[in-house]
């Protein structure tokens, strides 16, 4: 059962950077003895759907900058300024790369609050558990 | 084994009828496959023979026929299974299982939906999955057995994008949110241990899986282990469906959420699916229309923007399963059923939380 997807949101990033993060830590466990090749094959498949994501997001980011210049270069040149990419004229020389970037960083953000609630909960209730266990 | 065994009498070792009360019986190595089932006696033929057809063959098949007005029992004992009914209509899943879960007498218990068949080879590959002494409970791939209305193409496009792509990825981590309850294999134990399935929300599954986690056993997801569940074909049984699910969801984030805290990484992934349940899909369904309004109609690409990333992982898998045209085909339907996914969501929220109204009755979905 999974509850519908009604959108994938921060779910996406979120289970992206868990991807690229994956290799990294097989390492760290190869490192300790402790790898498999089961999971390496799962990781080469995760990372083969990574890349074709970015690619095609890319893809499309520039599809968007073809159908209507107009709005799409305003927008990539605002995360572009907010990324410290601009160009002298303050518009960066890719407006692909902006438009993909402005999302990214939305939806990083977006994520990173929510990781901070379920962190800043979960103190309060471990605190709050501890002040009435010692009341 | 070849019988029918009815509700026991009062003084019978099954009279209690609940899992609690299981005398201290050593459990046998094996496993034992229950199968609640109630008027399935379309899908129930279909579902035996495949557990029938496994290697390693389980020790025992046991169809719950809650009591059920058409063949099912008789199909089921036909084909060999034993039968077992109760006295009454458990009313649920988690009470038929339960009511099975009495005459489980192996380490091992594998749960399958009546309407579900298993492919060759599923029951091994759950078995890989349980190897580790700490699992107590492992699933397998889920695609639907027929790919013909809207709803099923939907379904099937859920199905390959979760399961390829946000499972793994959960497993990796060792925190699966869900052990699918419509082909599962669990630890006799462990779900002896929480006192069977709790009739506490309509999502059994899911309440199991999280109190797992809460009690330090691991779950796991085996991607070998495939299974056929028919799917809602019509929006009337996607209805119930969704209803169920997103309420099941609801539920339990009621009756978990001050242990989940405490369970690293499904926090995480409870908080996301949360959010994308009910946050970014206001964003989706207000902020958009709102915004290619008032600002310029371009907003409306947004509907779009997370295209590639439903269907490269989709395709992806689908290419492993020589499936791409009909995956491909069915993304538009995909779109169809996110939008009907948001109406229920929304309704399970505003309902358990907000007016106060918990779903109570269990509805078979299909």
């Amino acid at each position: 059962m999974i509850a519908g997807l009604p959108i994938t949101g921060i779910g996406g990033i979120f289970y992206l950077l868990l991807a690229i993060a994956m290799p990294f830590i097989e390492f760290y466990r190869l490192l300790r003895g402790r790898s498999s090749v089961a999971a390496w094959r799962t990781i080469g498949f995760q990372l083969l759907i990574q890349t074709g994501v970015l690619l095609s997001l890319s893809f499309q980011a520039a599809l968007i900058v073809w159908l209507a210049p107009g709005p799409a270069k305003q927008a990539a040149a605002k995360s572009n300024q907010m990324l410290g990419m601009a160009g002298v004229d303050g518009v960066s020389q890719s407006h692909t790369a902006g438009l993909v970037a402005a999302g990214t960083i939305i939806a990083i953000m977006t994520l990173a609050a929510v990781a901070l609630s379920v962190y800043a909960l979960r103190l309060y209730f471990t605190l709050a558990g501890t002040h009435r266990a010692v009341a | 084994m070849n019988a029918t065994i009815t509700a026991p009498s009062q003084n019978s070792p099954h009279a209690l009828g609940t899992p609690e009360n299981i005398g201290p019986l050593p459990l046998l190595p094996g496993v034992t496959v229950l199968i609640p089932a109630y008027n399935e006696e379309a899908s129930i033929a279909d579902t035996v023979a495949s557990v029938q057809r496994q290697s390693p063959a389980a020790v025992e098949v046991i169809v719950i026929d809650d009591c059920s007005t058409d063949r099912t029992g008789a199909i089921a004992r036909a084909l060999g299974a034993t039968v077992i009914r109760p006295r009454q209509n458990q009313g649920s899943k988690a009470t038929a299982l339960n009511f099975g879960l009495t005459f489980v007498r192996t380490e091992l218990l594998l749960t399958i939906d009546a309407d579900t068949a298993l492919a060759d080879g599923a029951i091994a590959g759950l078995l890989s999955a349980m190897s580790e002494p700490n699992t107590s409970a492992a699933s397998g791939f889920i695609l639907p057995r027929h790919v013909r209305t809207i709803w099923e193409r939907g379904r099937y496009i859920e199905y390959l994008y979760a399961f390829a792509f946000y499972k793994p990825i959960q497993d990796y981590y060792r925190k699966p949110m869900i052990a699918s309850g419509c082909f599962a294999i669990y630890r006799t134990a462990d779900v002896l241990k929480l006192g069977g399935w709790s009739q506490r929300t309509v999502g059994e599954d899911m309440d199991l899986t999280w109190s797992l986690y809460e009690m330090g056993r691991q779950v796991r997801y085996a991607p070998s282990a495939v299974c056929y569940p028919i799917e809602p074909h019509n929006f009337s049984f996607m209805r119930k469906q969704l209803t169920r699910w997103s309420h099941g969801f609801v539920q339990c984030l009621r009756v978990h959420w001050r242990s989940l805290w405490h369970v690293p990484f499904l926090r995480m992934i409870v908080a996301t699916a949360l959010w994308d349940a009910t946050i970014a899909a206001l964003a989706f369904l207000i902020l958009l229309p709102v915004l290619a309004i008032t600002v310029h109609p371009l907003f409306l690409l947004g509907y779009l923007a997370d295209l590639p990333g439903i269907v490269i992982p989709v395709v992806v898998e689908a290419a492993r399963r020589k499936q791409v045209c009909r995956a491909l085909a069915c993304i538009p339907a995909f779109y169809v059923l996110r939008f009907v996914n948001f109406y229920f969501v929304f309704a399970a929220f505003f309902n358990e939380f907000i007016v106060g109204k918990r779903l109570q009755k269990f509805e078979k979905g299909h």
